[in-house]
């Protein structure tokens, strides 16, 4: 075996390395910018209203058409609005806007609540367990219909229903898997 | 010779590199996401919300990834943030809005609030959102539609035809009830787009208009399709004494 063979097997030894480390590099990468979504299944209330689940409903409407404590101009107005399309008498309204900040109130303190653990679980490296904080979301919502059931006419009720039930079309759940 | 030694050698470590093929590792999400969009009228102004509200948990999707590269994304996890972008433009108002950013696995709800005066015109209402994460980019992305908006006015005519009728309680003696009507509008803007019947109406102790204007803000889901109203509101049209009632010059898109 002369000098110059060993050279040549010597570089094409190298070129092998050089073209697995460069396949190896260019397929390996962690790759964040992915964003299939496969696995995410879409409920399109537009599609199939009665696949959007009452509890669900009523908590979007309720977070929509609820203020914070201390609403702005703009809030009350487009509150005031949002309502009108209930057409319920004056006594019964007045009586739903108390409901609806309140629910707010309790909302956004359970959320916060919540965050603020979740916040601290994450940084210790554990991963935060949401079980008791949407069973309390839940019963949020479903002690805010109780309160409509109590407070306000059946009537008013019943047309609170039927528009909740009507803005199920604008409603969208996604949930699953993306990357 | 050589040269047929050295492909096979190039074709084997390709082979054997193709193994590096399952050694990726990203950043995957579990969903639990809600949106809704609503929109409003109060007379003037026109409201439209964007609203998202839910979670996802962020975890690393390891298939043989150097230790050290999963516990760093893991690692990035612990710090990382998320948070919400909803888009709201109508007409020209509005456009995108975030929430703050919060842990991965933080609840997130936001809505993005706009209004727009009305101006007897049809707005385009483009909405969307996404959730974007500090680490993995987007998390997801709802899309974006456009629907299309307008507040329209129509006058009705009685016919009469009552149901549904019903004392309320309290200490006075009202009935209301349905009254069945049909569009009273000028020629041009016949049939308007909006036409809602019954309408509930006093009828005792104060008998119910012949005739009401209604207004009513509706939402179609082309430029060309059909319009979806919500409850409107309707005011008694007074036909002064002596004179014959005139037709509205009532809103019509088609």
């Amino acid at each position: 075996m002369t000098h110059g063979t060993t050279v040549v097997r010597l570089l094409m030894i190298l070129l092998l390395i050089g073209v697995c480390a460069f396949v190896t590099q260019a397929q390996s990468q962690t790759s964040p910018p992915h964003h299939a979504h496969l696995d995410v299944v879409t409920v399109d209330g537009g599609q199939t209203p009665d696949a959007i689940p009452d509890s669900l409903a009523y908590r979007l409407y309720l977070l929509s058409v609820s203020t914070t404590s201390n609403p702005t101009d703009d809030d009350r107005a487009r509150q005031n609005s949002q309502l009108l399309k209930l057409g319920l008498p004056e006594k019964d309204r007045q009586q739903l806007v108390a409901i609806l900040t309140d629910f707010r109130y309790q909302y956004d303190s359970l959320v916060n609540r919540y965050n603020t653990a979740a916040t601290a679980t994450q940084a210790l490296g554990q991963q935060p367990d949401p079980t008791v904080f949407l069973q309390q979301r839940d019963d949020l919502v479903q002690s805010t219909r109780d309160a409509l059931q109590r407070l306000i006419s059946a009537d008013s009720v019943s047309r609170v229903h039927t528009h909740v039930q009507g803005e199920k079309k604008r409603m969208k759940i996604y949930t699953g898997g993306a990357q | 010779m050589r040269y047929a030694r050295f492909l096979i050698l190039l074709l084997i470590a390709l082979i054997g590199c193709k193994g590096a093929q399952a050694q990726i590792c990203f950043y995957q999400y579990s969903l639990n996401y809600a949106t809704y969009n609503s929109e409003s009228f109060d007379g003037t102004r026109i409201h439209t919300s964007v609203l998202t509200d839910g979670a996802a948990s962020m975890s690393v999707h390891n298939t043989g990834c150097p230790d050290a590269v999963v516990t760093q994304m893991e690692n990035a996890i612990n710090t990382a943030t998320h948070y919400p972008s909803s888009y709201n433009k109508i007409g020209s108002v509005g456009g995108w809005g975030s929430g703050s950013s919060s842990c991965v696995s933080c609840y997130l709800s936001f809505e993005n609030d706009q209004s727009v005066l009305d101006n007897g015109t049809v707005f385009a209402w483009a909405i969307g959102g996404e959730v974007i994460c500090s680490v993995g980019g987007t998390v997801f992305n709802f899309g974006t539609i456009t629907d299309y908006i307008e507040v329209a006015h129509t006058r009705e005519a009685s016919t009469g035809v009552q149901s549904s009728c019903h004392w309320l309680t309290g200490p006075l003696k009202i009935e209301d009830c349905n009254i069945a009507s049909t569009p009273f509008c000028t020629a041009p803007t016949s049939p308007p787009d909006l036409h809602l019947t019954p309408t509930e109406w006093e009828v005792y102790p104060v008998p119910p208009p012949n005739f009401w204007d209604t207004v009513a803000i509706g939402v179609r889901f082309s430029t060309t399709g059909a319009w979806h109203f919500s409850r409107g509101v309707s005011s008694p049209y007074i036909v002064p004494i002596g004179q014959s009632p005139n037709p509205l010059n009532c809103t019509k898109h088609p």
